[in-house]
């Protein structure tokens, strides 16, 4: 058509297309996002609950009798999550690697642990664990990254069973004084105080032994301040 | 658990090297490392874009798109903060340094798409760097990728006499050369913290 | 040219990767393991298409001087779609993948495809060269995947294959040997595929 020619290619046609095009595609991410941001929120709640349930999953089925599997089990997390972890908040010093938030394990009038959320900083940015301790903080019940920005296949393998495992029933404090966990190599024996770092990862290693020193050495402080 | 902006600029450009550990960069890379002359013009531009976008970034990011909780528009927003900002590049450098203007021809507006200005704007963003902390690490960046295509150019300068495989030619050996430049940086690795 | 011949096209005689040697950042960030590269793949195949698709439908509407600016715009929103849908959908995928789901707006296959094809043809042939080119590069990086995962890990797609007596190459787990694998095998494209062109 001879006479949009020219409006085509004028001045006020390019600025009312870009306007339009941005207000549609705006409005279609907006309207995805939004139906989507309830899941996302969801998502990452329940991810979090289950692993705090899975941290107290061997204690609590000793303690109540139920199958390991049907307390991991994710259909039964709001059940079980409910029922058996409390939430609470410690009174901690600003600047604190733990999370104000921490985490009761409750069977019936039994406290069978405590979880608390860390933070520490690994080779490319911030590391989260979750750490669940028995009620007298002196021995480690199970220990879980849940996140990081670790390169996959290396650092990022932080987050494999085989390594998580290797925390579990380790020392945390033994009157009062902090445990000195050091690095042997992956294929080397297992040893208490010794965790088997990732090949190759030896910084990301170093980071996860770092954010647990600290830990304990806050929980110590804290240990003494409940005790007096 | 903060690092000196000090000590993630040195880290940018050896240790965490944008290009040679984060592969960000490598198309401009590939094809304006021939010339000596070119590399540096395009090495100096892309620092001064990453610097001046990286800032810009930060200060829309944490000024606009969060209050406004219009965080999912992000990389739209950045897109068009880095196509505006080397549009502006593009006019000084025609106005004040023509010869440099016709050197980098296309690659100038090529700047946009150049994943390492957008990779470092998502990175400042997940590490939560602060503004003196985004200076740093773009700074650093900047610096790190014009390192890494200066030297490639002058390995190339050397290998156009030497005799290489044909298939090998042009691309082949520029990854390989690339490759062994990057293991070379691996020893780097571990000597800094850029978080 | 009919529908076969821009596939091939775009998928194999000019493969975005080993032939115009665009797309090579993200190639080389998520090739340590074959899922990820899977995933990337898909993303890039999805916003490859619908990129295609809704450049090629407006082509004839978009000014020139905005055609850059509209062409970013589009791909930009797709990409920041398949963003949403991962976290969503695989949340686990999406943390491993990180800035490199958000630097498939900057992967030069799509705006290469938008400019070279898209905005010249019709849309039904868009979408195929969309498609073609992103298989092509999803090949390129399941091919590099696949020897990183297996010499690296001693798995592919996450199954194991070479049991705990097979040491790891840490190498291929690193970034440098995603450069070497890539030049062999464009080494290997160069003299065995393209042999019957230069003869």
């Amino acid at each position: 058509m001879p006479q949009n020619h020219s409006f085509l290619e004028g001045r006020l046609y390019p600025i009312l297309f870009m306007l339009a095009l941005t207000v549609v595609f705006v409005g279609i991410l907006a309207g995805y996002y939004r139906s989507s941001e309830g899941r996302i929120e969801t998502n990452r709640q329940e991810t979090f609950q289950l692993q705090i349930l899975s941290l107290f999953a061997d204690t609590l089925s000793q303690r109540t009798g139920l199958p390991l599997a049907r307390i991991s089990d994710p259909k039964n997390l709001s059940d079980y999550y409910s029922l058996y972890i409390h939430k609470a908040a410690a009174n901690l010093a600003a600047g604190s690697s733990i999370s104000s938030d921490y985490y009761l394990c409750l069977a019936g009038k039994d406290t069978l642990g405590y979880a608390y959320n860390l933070t520490g900083s690994g080779l490319w940015g911030t590391m989260r664990g979750l750490l669940a301790v028995t009620p007298d903080l002196s021995r480690i019940i199970n220990f879980t990254i849940y996140e990081q920005m670790e390169t996959p296949g290396l650092g990022a393998r932080v987050e494999e069973n085989w390594f998580r495992s290797q925390f579990t029933h380790q020392p945390l404090l033994l009157h009062d004084s902090i445990p000195q966990f050091t690095l042997i190599p992956e294929n080397a024996e297992p040893a208490r105080l010794k965790i088997r770092q990732i090949t190759g990862a030896s910084i990301t290693s170093g980071s996860v032994l770092t954010m647990l020193r600290q830990a304990a050495g806050e929980l110590a402080i804290l240990h003494k301040d409940n005790l007096r | 658990m903060t690092i000196s902006p000090f000590i993630l600029f040195w880290a940018a450009i050896f240790t965490s090297n944008i290009l040679l550990t984060n592969f960000l960069g490598m198309c401009s890379y590939l094809s304006v490392s021939r010339e000596v002359e070119s590399s540096f013009g395009l090495g100096i531009a892309v620092t001064f874009v990453l610097i001046l976008t990286s800032a810009l970034n930060w200060l829309v990011y944490y000024y606009i798109l969060v209050p406004l909780n219009l965080v999912y528009l992000e990389y739209i927003v950045f897109i068009i903060v880095i196509a505006a900002t080397v549009q502006l590049l593009e006019l000084l450098i025609e106005r004040f340094t023509p010869a440099l203007y016709y050197t980098l021809g296309i690659f100038l507006p090529l700047i946009t798409v150049n994943c390492a200005i957008f990779g470092v704007a998502l990175f400042m963003i997940i590490r939560r760097y602060t503004f003196l902390q985004t200076l740093a690490y773009s700074a650093g960046s900047g610096l790190g990728w014009l390192l890494a295509i200066l030297m490639l150019a002058g390995i190339r300068t050397r290998i156009r006499e030497k005799m290489v495989p044909t298939g090998l030619a042009g691309t082949g050996i520029t990854l390989i050369t690339t490759g062994i430049m990057a293991l070379a940086f691996v020893g780097f690795s571990g000597i800094v913290n850029v978080q | 040219m009919n529908k076969k011949d821009i596939f091939l096209t775009s998928a194999f005689r000019e493969n975005s990767v080993w032939k115009q040697i665009l797309g090579i950042c993200s190639s080389l960030a998520v090739t340590n393991l074959m899922l990820n590269s899977l995933i990337m793949g898909l993303g890039v195949i999805f916003t490859l298409i619908c990129a295609n698709f809704t450049i090629s439908l407006i082509r004839n509407y978009t000014p020139r001087s905005v055609r850059m600016m509209a062409q970013t715009l589009i791909i930009g929103a797709y990409v920041i779609i398949v963003d949403i849908f991962l976290r969503v959908n695989i949340p686990e995928v999406s943390k491993q993948l990180g800035p490199y789901v958000g630097l498939i707006l900057t992967n030069c296959i799509l705006m290469g495809r938008a400019e070279a094809f898209a905005a010249k043809n019709a849309p039904v042939d868009s979408v195929i060269d969309g498609l073609g080119a992103g298989i092509g590069y999803t090949l390129v990086l399941l091919t590099i995947a696949s020897i990183r995962e297996l010499f690296g890990f001693g798995s592919l797609f996450g199954f194991t294959l070479l049991g705990s007596w097979w040491t790891r190459w840490s190498i291929m787990v690193m970034a440098p040997s995603a450069f070497f694998l890539l030049a062999v095998l464009i080494w290997l494209i160069n003299d065995y595929y393209y042999k019957v062109k230069t003869g």
